[in-house]
């Protein structure tokens, strides 16, 4: 009784601040917690749109599987003909202080390229997503950010818990190439519908809209997202198609040999 | 391989739903001389299913309106190829040839591509090590890029893949080797390096080179595995092959001397490696021939060459500055253990190269300067590139490759044959 009486009164006796800091970081935790299959075969089309609305498109076939909590994707562009057959292998650790080991697949070299760990805040392969995001899958590493709720907000219909995220330290929005970001959580299927990013300078820099979002084998799918570079007009249209949860993912499709031979 | 070539032609016949696809490219290259090419080329690739296994085809029709690159024709060039990897003559200056056909087969948990192809190895760019399985087109000499210098061969390639192992065994039953333009081309080669002199004649002519031909005892094998452990990505390779470069032969008979290029076997043993530390990539690979031939002052029983085994490397480091912009610097080595003072080239050669990359306005725009030299005799080449990705299947390039240093080195023969470039390329 006297124990139950003195955690009540700490519990009471917490800052609101840090009250609202914990919802936040429950909410980023349900996200990180959304199932998002052990293994995943999708078709990725990408239209990418300049300010001038002169637009690119490219179709990229992708597979991505869990061993454990180490997490392999491997990526085959199939569409325009310029670029069919280049190929991209990541492997993931899930130990944030440990590069990904990357590979890159060049048709014209007919050789597979040991690459940097790209910075997470790089663009993807030209894209207006970063390669954090594309690895993350809309999920968040929770650990690079300060936490705080904001309140609630309707986008697009939809009720979302407003987050707002600011890097640890100067390192770290380094590597992801902003200073501040927030996100809009729809708690129902805990995917984040908008998210703003700030540049170092604290000018909006890019936007990030999940357009559709559907239930594919009982897992809440992404499937229409849409980035904007708020600073030159670029932007990119994301769609996934062909998403199969239960796909036959073997380890050896997770390879240098693979990335060679092709999809 | 003739069995290879007929099961080519019954898989393109039976191809379910082939899917087409294909580019035109456009180019004009200038010279000192004035239009060095005005030419067309056609790439066809068809790819598909047949009961066999997948099928891929790729086919290349090149049209030049000028004809100073082949002033022959492809006859001099086929010379250097075996009768199923020739190219077609359509007119003086256009041809036809078969680039790749080859089926992917998954058969007992090995992956097997049988048919024309070109196979891979080492980690170096633009420096060969143990890139030496496909023979090179000269008729540029270095200057196009490698997927189109490459001759595929006819051979079989099967893998293994073992937890994060992969083994490889390859059969290369196509005896073509190196094609060197005639002596009247643009690109024709006239460094001691590669070609002897006669006396104050000058340069001799070469007569069509003898290639070995009988089948298994002249065929190419070789053997790789390919790991990653630890973070590290490697490789050990072994490859018991024709040096794809002749070998000189002199018959200084009652008429003119006559020079026969020939073929030595070598065995190659070789590794890599490569890692990634931060933003940069470390990468190597090394190579020992036991038997390598290099061009001679003076020729020793009719051969213009001497032998010696040849122990040679690459250090390369590629520094991704940030996600749009890549340097890389890598610096070659050759050493031979039984150096001949006769021999042209020295003990010890040294060479360099250093890229410079960058992409911009969401890599619609790509800019780049490739650098290569050798230490030893100060020539080298720089090319300079510049493209536009104008639509998803419209792009534009243009383009300088400038030689410098004397006319005897490996480059600086080509000094005159500095130009520039400018292309469009529509894919569909």
């Amino acid at each position: 009784m006297l124990l139950r009486a003195l955690l009540s009164a700490a519990l009471l006796s917490t800052p609101a601040w840090a009250q609202e800091s914990d919802r936040a970081s429950q909410v980023m935790q349900a996200v990180n917690a959304r199932a998002d299959g052990e293994q995943v075969q999708r078709r990725f089309t990408l239209t990418l749109t300049d300010r001038n609305g002169s637009s690119r498109a490219q179709e990229i076939m992708g597979y991505r599987r869990y061993f454990g909590e180490e997490k392999r994707t491997i990526l085959f562009y199939t569409d325009p003909t310029s670029v069919r057959g280049t190929g991209f292998l990541t492997f993931d650790y899930p130990d944030p202080n440990v590069d990904d080991d990357q590979w890159l697949y060049l048709p014209a070299l007919r050789r597979v390229r040991r690459i940097p760990a790209s910075d997470r805040g790089d663009a993807f392969l030209g894209t207006d997503f970063s390669y954090e995001e594309i690895k993350k899958e809309s999920k968040v590493e929770i650990s690079d950010y300060d936490l705080s709720w904001i309140g609630e907000e309707q986008v697009d219909g939809h009720s979302v818990a407003v987050i707002e995220g600011v890097p640890v330290d100067a390192e770290t929005a380094d590597a992801l190439g902003h200073s501040r970001v927030r996100w809009h959580i729809d708690n129902t299927v805990h995917i984040s519908r908008r998210t703003q990013y700030w540049d170092s300078a604290g000018n909006p820099s890019r936007t990030v809209n999940v357009v559709s979002i559907e239930e594919i084998d009982g897992i809440w799918t992404p499937m229409e997202i849409v980035a904007e570079n708020l600073k030159t007009g670029h932007s990119t249209r994301l769609t996934y198609s062909e998403v199969d949860y239960s796909v036959d993912a073997p380890e050896s499709l997770f390879s240098q040999a693979r990335l060679r031979r092709g999809p | 391989m003739a069995l290879l070539g007929l099961a080519s032609l019954l898989a393109a016949a039976l191809l379910q739903e082939p899917e087409f696809r294909g580019e035109l490219s456009l180019e004009g290259q200038l010279d000192s001389d004035g239009v060095q090419a005005a030419r067309a080329t056609v790439d066809v690739n068809a790819e598909g299913e047949t009961p066999f296994g997948n099928f891929t085809l790729v086919g290349r029709l090149v049209g030049d309106g000028q004809d100073r690159l082949l002033p022959s024709g492809v006859a001099a060039m086929n010379a250097y190829r075996s009768d199923v990897n020739k190219r077609i003559s359509l007119a003086d200056t256009a041809f036809v040839e078969l680039r790749e056909a080859y089926f992917d087969l998954d058969v007992a948990g090995a992956f097997i591509r049988a048919g024309k192809q070109q196979i891979v190895w080492g980690s170096s760019d633009g420096l060969r090590v143990l890139d030496q399985i496909n023979p090179m087109s000269l008729e540029e000499f270095v200057l196009p890029e490698y997927e189109d210098r490459r001759i595929p061969l006819w051979s079989i390639k099967a893998e293994v893949y073992q937890g994060a192992s992969t083994f490889q065994f390859i059969w290369i039953p196509d005896h073509t080797y190196d094609a060197l333009p005639a002596r009247s081309a643009a690109f024709a080669p006239t460094s001691p390096y590669l070609v002897p002199a006669s006396g104050n004649a000058g340069l001799v002519e070469l007569s069509p080179p003898r290639r070995p031909e009988d089948l298994i005892s002249d065929d190419d094998f070789g053997v790789r595995w390919l790991g990653f452990v630890g973070g590290w990505d490697l490789s050990l390779a072994y490859l018991y092959h024709y040096q794809d470069q002749p070998v000189l032969s002199l018959d200084a008979g009652a008429g003119d001397p006559v020079v026969t290029p020939q073929y030595r076997r070598t065995h190659l043993i070789g590794a890599t490696f490569a890692t990634a530390i931060e933003s940069v990539t470390l990468r190597g690979e090394a190579g020992l021939s036991t038997d390598r031939f290099f061009t001679a002052r003076s020729p020793e029983a009719g051969d213009l060459a001497r032998s010696s085994p040849e122990l040679s490397f690459v250090l390369g480091a590629d520094w991704r500055v940030d996600g749009d912009t890549l340097v890389s610097g890598q610096v070659f080595s050759s050493a031979l253990a039984d150096h001949d003072a006769a021999m042209i080239r020295d003990r010890l050669e040294w060479r360099a190269s250093l890229l410079l990359e960058r992409k911009w306005a969401n890599q619609t725009w790509t800019g780049r300067v490739l650098a290569i030299a050798s230490i030893n005799d100060g020539d080298g080449l720089v090319q300079a590139d510049l493209s536009h990705q104008l639509t998803t299947n419209v792009a534009i390039e243009f383009g300088a490759d400038w030689f410098f240093g004397a006319e005897a080195g490996l480059f600086g023969q080509f000094q005159a044959r500095d130009r520039i470039r400018a292309g469009l390329t529509r894919s569909f």
